[in-house]
């Protein structure tokens, strides 16, 4: 309640206390009553007034506003809604009866582009099993329920419901000619790609897994056979054959290990990570703990940055690991006492995604890939010399974990080599784009 | 039904074009996809669903080429406008064509179903997916109006072209190794060029896109890097893949 309303009511009181007044002045003038009473009457009637309209003016003010929430909500409710849909985190999409949408959620808007309002649905969405569900609900079905992969950068999978809302106001218009259709259709989907992957990840795991174990397991067993057979008593024998199979169970582990880590990355993969991660310091701090391998192979890492490099947009850990293994694999395979040079140096686009990048190469003199093997090199377990990635330590997982993290980042991974001269890799990240502030509907 | 409106605006007309050319691409995805899947499963059930689902693209594709000589008759469009035209009708033969390869490879698969299994030949999936990620990327190309998505899609081609050499290399060494699984091989080098040949169709539509897009064609020969000879024969020999089905 404001003041203004109540200097308002009190001016709105005067013609009565003037009319009381006037009233027992005309009764004083016929000499009905005495002046003094009369005044004094007319005053304490004039302050009842006053004081009774006043509290009446308040309750009448009290039901008048509370009625106008009540009306200008109502007037909201339909906005609002639309809120309430621009903030569900999943597409939503509502098309007329021509397939054209007609809104779309910001989910949508992402999953789908910006543009698609007021155009036909089947050119942005085009699985034919929904486009089939749409057509079953748009000939009358009230719901279709399916689940649907959708092709992209990334796959994913989601649990879709295609509903048909019917359309009140259609039927009210009375001359039959009505311009509101006669329902609606929602599309809405739910993203299950991280259940779906997680299911099939499981029995990949097992089988690579026990693929994988099976060779250092059974030298393993072999060792311990000969050592319980023929080599039983043989010392010198032993000692060696323990140190093979120490190496062995050394390796079974990191394979353990490098297999857990790409079963997680795999897990996330489409979510890209959000933070912003400056290259310099992982850079530095990838070359640093590869001292050791620099060291015994007498190589040299060079590390070549321009001064202002942006962040790039993304998980440092998960960086840093692709960036090691990366680096370590030049290291690995380059002519000994040769130079690796990691450099990082900023691009207009991205292949494929085509956002601005900073793009991270790693370059070693070394004898190369032969180019029938290029393309396969980022499956996992493939290796181009198996028994010498082998004697190398090597699990074979090295570059698939690189792919994952990469397409994680909706970044760009390239592998360039010419034989005899040396293998260049590059990387290419998102820049940083700052906490993104959610897009406002057209 | 969707002739409500009797006085429709030449883009929409157009968007119902467009339409029809995405739910056409929509259809050919899956129809890869079920059809290696099939292969890789040796699931018969589904490699006959991927066979059978070649007929809607085919109607589709009629429909297409109907909706849009209908349009060039009734409106007599100029320039641009004509090119548009002309450029769905050729994405909409294109999208049929991959339709045709898919086909193929669920015959093939028919008949694999019943030979020696191989060793899982994981090139084929990737193959496949790549291929579709360029029939859904170039489709977006030309409905959005993005004609540097669509030089993406054409550069990507080489990476599918690569990954069929290395296929072909790796089954000649098992055929080498293994003579009864000859047969087995040959069908599974056929169904990988089939891959490859709809990836060529998506780099033809990302053209087309080009054109329509930018109003000059995409220059600069694509990188083409067939080295083996015998690779370069069966290319010539399998044009048609209906023509020397040995599978139907
Ligand atoms: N810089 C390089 N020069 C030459 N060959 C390379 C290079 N990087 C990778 N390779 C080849 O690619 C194969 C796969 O590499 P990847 O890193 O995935 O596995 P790995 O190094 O054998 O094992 P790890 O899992 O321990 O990294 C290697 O076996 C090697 O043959
Ligand atoms: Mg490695």
């Amino acid at each position: 309640m404001s003041t203004g309303k109540i200097i308002e009511s009190g001016f709105r009181i005067l013609p009565i206390q003037i009319l009381v007044v006037v009233l027992l002045f005309g009764l004083h003038l016929l000499g009905l009553v005495d002046v003094l009473p009369a005044l004094i009457i007319a005053a304490v009637i004039g302050i009842a007034f006053f004081w009774m309209d006043r509290r009446y003016r308040i309750v009448v003010n009290r039901l008048t506003d509370a009625l106008k929430t009540a009306r200008s909500t109502q007037r909201n409710l339909a906005p609002l809604r639309a809120k309430i849909a621009e903030g569900i985190d999943a597409p939503l999409l509502l098309i007329d009866p021509l397939r054209k949408v007609l809104d779309a959620n910001r989910p949508a808007r992402t999953l789908f582009g910006n543009n698609l309002i007021g155009r036909d649905v089947s050119l942005y969405v085009r699985h034919p099993d929904i486009l089939e569900a749409l057509g079953k609900v748009m000939q009358g079905a009230p719901i279709a329920r399916l689940e649907a992969s959708l092709t992209g950068a990334v796959e994913r999978i989601f649990s879709i419901s295609v509903s048909r809302v019917d359309n009140s106001r259609h039927a009210s218009d009375s001359d039959g000619e009505s311009t509101e259709p006669a329902f609606y259709v929602v599309i809405s989907m739910h993203d299950i790609t991280k259940m779906r992957v997680a299911e099939r990840m499981r029995a990949d795991f097992v089988a690579n897994a026990s693929h994988e174990l099976r060779t250092p397991l059974s030298s393993v067993i072999g060792f311990i056979e000969t050592m319980n057979g023929p080599a039983k008593g043989d010392e010198a024998a032993q000692e060696r054959f323990l140190g093979i199979m120490e190496e062995e169970s050394r390796r079974m582990v990191r394979l353990i290990d490098d297999l857990l880590s790409l079963s997680r990355i795999e897990l996330d993969k489409h979510v890209q990570p959000k933070s912003s991660v400056p290259l310099e310091p992982i850079l530095k701090g990838v070359a640093a703990s590869l001292e050791p391998t620099v060291q015994k192979r007498h190589m040299a890492i060079n590390i070549l940055v321009p001064d202002s490099l942006e962040p790039v947009q993304g998980d440092a850990d998960q960086i840093h690991q692709m960036l090691q293994n990366l680096t370590s694999n030049a290291l690995k395979y380059a002519y000994e006492g040769s130079t690796v040079t990691l450099s990082a140096q900023p691009v207009d686009r991205i292949p494929e995604s085509g956002q601005r990048g900073i793009a991270i190469s790693i370059t070693d003199h070394g004898p190369g890939i032969p180019p029938e093997h290029l393309p396969r090199l980022t499956e996992r377990f493939y290796r181009v010399d198996a028994a010498r990635s082998r004697k190398l330590g090597g699990t074979g997982l090295g570059l698939a974990i690189v792919k994952h993290i990469v397409s994680r980042h909706r970044g760009h991974l390239d592998i360039r080599s010419i034989l005899g001269k040396g293998t260049t890799v590059t990387i290419s990240l998102p820049i940083y784009q700052g906490p993104r502030e959610p897009e406002d509907h057209p | 039904m969707t002739d409500i409106h009797t006085i429709k605006s030449y883009d929409d007309e157009l968007d119902q074009l467009r339409a029809i050319l995405s739910e056409m691409a929509g259809l050919a995805e899956m129809q890869l996809a079920n059809a290696v899947t099939a292969l890789m499963a040796r699931d018969i059930e589904l490699a006959e669903k991927a066979i059978a689902s070649d007929k809607k693209i085919d109607l589709l594709e009629q429909r297409a080429e109907e909706k849009a000589i209908e349009v060039i008759a009734r409106r007599a469009p100029l320039a641009d406008d004509l090119r548009e035209l002309v450029a769905t009708i050729k994405i909409s033969n294109a999208l049929e064509r991959i339709g045709d390869y898919s086909k193929n490879i669920a015959k093939r698969t028919t008949v694999l179903v019943n030979t020696l299994p191989i060793r899982q030949i994981s090139v084929l999936p990737e193959m496949a997916q790549e291929a579709q990620r360029m029939i859904t990327d170039v489709l977006d190309a030309f409905i959005q109006r993005d004609s540097t998505r669509a030089i993406d899609v054409w550069t990507r081609d080489e990476r599918i072209d690569l990954l069929y050499d290395s296929l072909f290399r790796e089954l000649l060494t098992y055929m080498m190794e293994k003579p009864q699984i000859i047969t087995a091989c040959t069908h599974l080098l056929f169904i990988a060029k089939n891959i490859e040949r709809a990836g060529d169709q998506a780099t033809n539509i990302a053209e087309i896109a080009y054109y329509v897009i930018e109003g000059r064609p995409m220059k600069d020969a694509r990188p083409k890097r067939d080295d083996t000879a015998f690779a370069r024969a069966s290319k010539d020999e399998q044009s048609h893949p209906d023509q020397q089905d040995s599978a139907s």
